[in-house]
């Protein structure tokens, strides 16, 4: 294998800095030290050592799975409704546990194997506006923590079994004499070959070796009458393919080795890549048969991927942005929905990714309204709370320490919209309203410690938190505010407030 | 940990000194816009428009363009109940518990008539206002929301796609003289381009902008209430801006970019409020936030903006029990928000310009369910309101016997209303947004 590791002496703490960001959601102080000392090569280990935790199995899940959806059928209009919000909690509980998940990360490595997690979903997407029961989303979410860093033929064969993607992309109804395209073709263009590397005639005969792969209730099942064993003719040549087999011929095609290779760099590097460069790691993908350790350490490892022109010009993904945030700072927010509420208003949601593409990233994350919220996720975050400026439903701060209101009642009295005119609001809109009563808490003083001048900690802040390096008109901005405010207020709030001016200048929104 | 209140207060007192003031912003933020050279050119405009008083009108706007308002029904409005086949016999046979008594049908032709409810749209139909168009589809239709919502955000009916067909509309038209007059002065390439036209000219009434309005260049504002967007804006804006030197040619353009958008987000907020706050409504609007949506929106067309195209949605059609009390509201809800719209317009001197449709994702089934409630459907009628409407009824009405697995059959597809909303109405060329000609309906005089 060629060696494209970096000269060592290359290795700086801004480049181990830029591989956390990149493989993971930034780091903290003490894993950019670690990474900066280790050198390249022992930071890739450390990265790609694995998960240190196993994905926590939801108490409710083994009751969700006696579920049969047939039973829903004979049930009463009120039991049925009372499952359904059951259910619909528990999704909740899920992702948002997911969320939390990612935050706690206690390891570099614990924290790429997480994004790793989620460009599986967004490359193999599935939303649960169509795939409601959890034990398929449960099963999926298994699934990419336990390949995430496999195979990636295994992963292919393991996701056309699926069960939640069988469902989203309507493959349960896929049979002998009434063949449905849906997974044939997205098997192809999305999640392996992309477009130009097969023809119309490979889907519908792919589609037939695909027929009767269906779901039983929550589980894979072939169902042999279903399906069509007859001869097919797939990339030019003849058998009788299934399931499996198509696959294995789609995982010969030499597209796919680049088409992967692309997806990842495109989502971990730039957007805009070099050819030789995909080439290049398509080439060490194809030769390691398909090993994910073995393409993600060459794209780490890639000299182009420490250029100036990668470092610092990606779009934080909302997910990046607001684990990013609680998991560097450490944070404690008193209503855990104020996570999903961001992630809603910045448009990205786990779990309900637009369309079966995913999320199309780079700048189609940014529009007026989302780049909005952003910023206040900036002012929640300086000021410990909403403030009442931004949504006057939010009480003023006397008021708040004096009413502190348990959280039950909170609930019953979360808007001052009569029911009437809130059952109007669309669910959207239900879901972005802002939590009430919502304190956000971490412990500044931590960021620099007291001994450090006042440029001292601007510097070590912004090199924490920013890709690049702030303007010169930026940093004097943020010297010039500090020292006012470390005269005025205590350490911890003058340095709380000196986060959020960080996380208001444009390049926090780049990693 | 808690913060005690005194030094909440002191919190509160540094967090003074830190930001600046507004009008320090409005002053400082926009020098920068003055004199930056990158800048589009609407935005130095704009700057021009926010340092007069706050009755001058906004510059280089073009205020008399003509503007389409879409309301977005989900959840599956339920057609057979909304416009009605009160002669025949089937939809009394489907509909036991359901179907609305002839006598109390508002008669439009001797086949089919308004619901109750909708007496407010009767109006606007004797009043030669409102067309209605019937058996509304297209082929092979998707009985899921979620998949069959992007059908129609996306105007696009086979594969998938992130842009909207409002969206596009953008996209195909920043450019050019069809949607804004002067944005030719701002005609850009590489970086510059995605960054053209007017934010402002499609506005979601929403927290976040409606996926129809998505686009590649940076237009769509979502907003439900000016003077919350506004505030929240006020946050970017009070972040320092100075110019970036000394990075790397792509950081400086993605820094560069959001930049603009936060700018983009703060010129919107800003005209928003004050076009919102220089208009005197004398008409009366239901107190419901779908009837509040309209009248901003009719107090926005009215207070000078350049926008072209409004989105506005009203949810809980998705009605599979006890649909009657519930569909009933939200028929009364819907025309009430429709007719005091028209009105106001009317009376701000604005009802030329305006045209409207609404639209849901799908119908629903024919027969009713068990539980008093209709499923998920097909084909159904669509409204398109406005003075200079062409009145009547278009399309045939799908057959009631002969269906398809229990729904109607689409006679009329939907691509035909918004080919002729894009050619007729907004007079721009619709086959390259919808990617293949549709015929036009005889909706606009």
């Amino acid at each position: 294998m060629a060696d494209t590791t970096p000269d060592p002496t290359d290795w700086t703490r801004n480049k181990a800095s830029h591989l956390l960001f990149r493989a993971g959601f930034g780091g903290k102080p003490g894993e950019i030290d670690d990474f900066a000392k280790r050198g390249l090569s022992a930071s890739l280990d450390a990265l790609l050592s694995g998960p240190t935790r196993e994905l926590p199995v939801p108490a409710w899940l083994e009751e969700d799975k006696k579920l049969d959806p047939r039973q829903l059928r004979m049930m009463s209009k009120e039991e049925k409704q009372k499952l359904q919000m059951i259910a619909r909690q528990h999704m909740r509980e899920m992702v948002g546990g997911w969320v939390k998940f990612m935050m706690d990360a206690p390891t570099p490595a614990d924290m790429l194997h997480e994004r790793m997690v989620f460009f599986w979903h967004g490359h193999f997407a599935t939303s649960v506006q169509k795939v409601q029961a959890t034990p398929f989303v449960y099963n999926q979410l298994k699934l990419f923590h336990d390949k995430s860093l496999g195979n990636f033929g295994d992963l292919l064969h393991a996701i056309v079994r699926d069960p939640a993607m069988l469902r989203y992309l309507d493959n349960d109804q896929n049979r002998k004499g009434k063949p449905n395209e849906n997974l044939a073709r997205e098997l192809m263009e999305l999640f392996s070959l992309g477009v130009g590397n097969y023809t119309e005639d490979d889907i519908r005969e792919g589609a037939r070796a695909l027929t009767g792969w269906g779901i039983e209730p929550y589980q894979f099942v072939f169902r042999p009458r279903a399906h069509d064993d007859g001869e097919k003719t797939i990339f030019g040549k003849k058998g009788n393919f299934d399931g499996d087999q198509f696959t294995n011929l789609i995982l010969e095609q030499p597209a796919c080795a680049e088409f992967m290779a692309r997806k990842l760099w495109v989502y971990f590097a730039s957007e805009n890549p070099k050819k030789e460069v995909i080439h290049e790691l398509a080439s060490k993908f194809r030769e390691s048969k398909y090993d994910i350790k073995t393409l993600l350490r060459a794209v780490f490892s890639h000299p182009e991927f420490y250029s100036p022109e990668v470092i610092g010009s990606q779009i934080k993904s909302p997910i990046q942005l607001v684990v990013g945030t609680a998991r560097t700072l450490g944070l404690t927010a008193s209503k855990l929905e104020l996570y999903g509420r961001m992630l809603l208003m910045m448009g990205q949601v786990p779990y309900a990714p637009p369309n079966v593409k995913g999320w199309p990233g780079g700048r189609t994350w940014i529009d007026t309204s989302r780049l909005v919220t952003r910023y206040t996720f900036a002012e929640i975050i300086a000021k410990g709370r909403i403030p009442s400026e931004i949504d006057p439903r939010q009480q003023g701060d006397a008021e708040l320490v004096q009413n502190e209101m348990p959280a039950e009642m909170d609930r019953e009295t979360k808007t001052e919209e009569p029911r009437e005119q809130r059952k109007q609001l669309s669910k959207g809109q239900r879901k972005t309203m802002l939590p009430r009563n919502l304190r956000v808490d971490f412990d500044a003083s931590k960021l620099a410690g007291a001994q450090l001048s006042v440029e001292e900690t601007v510097d070590k802040i912004t090199r924490l938190l920013l890709p690049v390096a702030p303007s010169e008109g930026e940093r004097k901005n943020l010297v010039k505010t500090l020292e006012k405010n470390l005269a005025d207020s205590p350490r911890e709030e003058a340095l709380q407030i000196l986060v959020g001016q960080i996380m208001l200048l444009p390049a926090y929104q780049l990693c | 940990m808690r913060r005690g209140l005194i030094e909440k207060d002191s919190f509160m007192k540094s967090n003074q000194i830190r930001f600046f003031t507004r009008r320090e912003f409005i002053t400082r933020g926009l020098g920068i816009v003055a004199v930056a050279t990158t800048i589009p050119s609407f935005l130095a405009r704009a700057a021009f428009a926010v340092e007069g008083s706050a009755n001058a009108p906004l510059l280089g706007v073009n205020r008399d363009g003509k503007v389409l308002v879409v309301i977005q029904l989900s959840g599956g409005n339920d057609g057979l109940n909304t416009v009605i086949p009160f002669s025949h016999d089937a939809y009394y046979r489907a509909r036991p518990s359901l179907a609305v008594a002839k006598e109390n049908v508002l008669r439009v032709t001797d086949d089919i008539g308004l619901h109750p409810n909708l007496a407010p749209l009767k109006e606007l139909y004797d009043a030669g206002k409102l067309a209605v168009i019937q058996g509304v589809g297209y082929p092979n239709p998707d009985r899921s929301h979620f998949r069959s919502m992007e059908i129609w955000q996306s105007g696009i009916t086979d594969g998938f796609e992130t842009t909207g067909w409002i969206g596009r509309m953008f996209d195909h038209t920043c450019n050019n003289t069809h949607l804004n007059p002067d944005s030719r002065s701002a005609v850009g390439s590489g970086e510059t381009r995605g960054l053209l036209g007017s934010p402002t000219l499609g506005v979601s009434i929403d927290e976040i902008l409606n996926p129809a309005l998505n686009c590649n260049c940076s237009v769509g504002v979502a907003l439900r209430d000016p003077e919350q967007f506004y505030r929240m804006t006020r946050v970017s804006a009070r972040a320092e801006k100075s110019k970036e030197g000394g990075t790397p040619s792509t950081v400086a353009s993605q820094i560069d970019f959001l930049r603009r958008t936060a700018m983009n987000a703060e010129v919107s907020a800003d005209r928003i409020r004050r076009s919102v706050r220089s208009v005197q409504t004398k008409t009366d609007y239901p107190k419901e936030p779908f009837a509040q949506g309209m009248k901003l929106i009719a107090a926005m067309i009215a207070g000078g903006m350049d926008t072209r195209v409004y989105y506005i949605s009203l949810g809980g059609f998705d009605t599979h029990a006890n649909q009657q009390g519930a569909h009933e509201r939200l028929l009364k809800t819907l025309a009430e928000g429709i007719g005091a719209f028209q009105k106001d317009l009317e009376a701000l001197g604005q009802a030329e310009r305006v045209l409207g449709f609404t639209f849901s994702e799908f119908g629903r089934r024919v027969a009713e369910n068990g539980s008093r409630g209709t499923d998920h459907g097909q084909a159904a009628p669509m409204f398109v309101f406005g003075k200079t409407v062409k009145p009547g009824v278009i399309g045939p009405h799908p057959s009631l016997e002969d269906l398809n697995g229990g729904d109607l059959k689409f006679k009329t597809d939907f691509r035909q209303v918004y080919a002729t909303a894009l050619e007729k109405w907004m007079e721009v060329d619709s086959s390259k947004i919808l990617s293949q000609k549709f015929d036009p309906l005889p909706f606009v005089a």
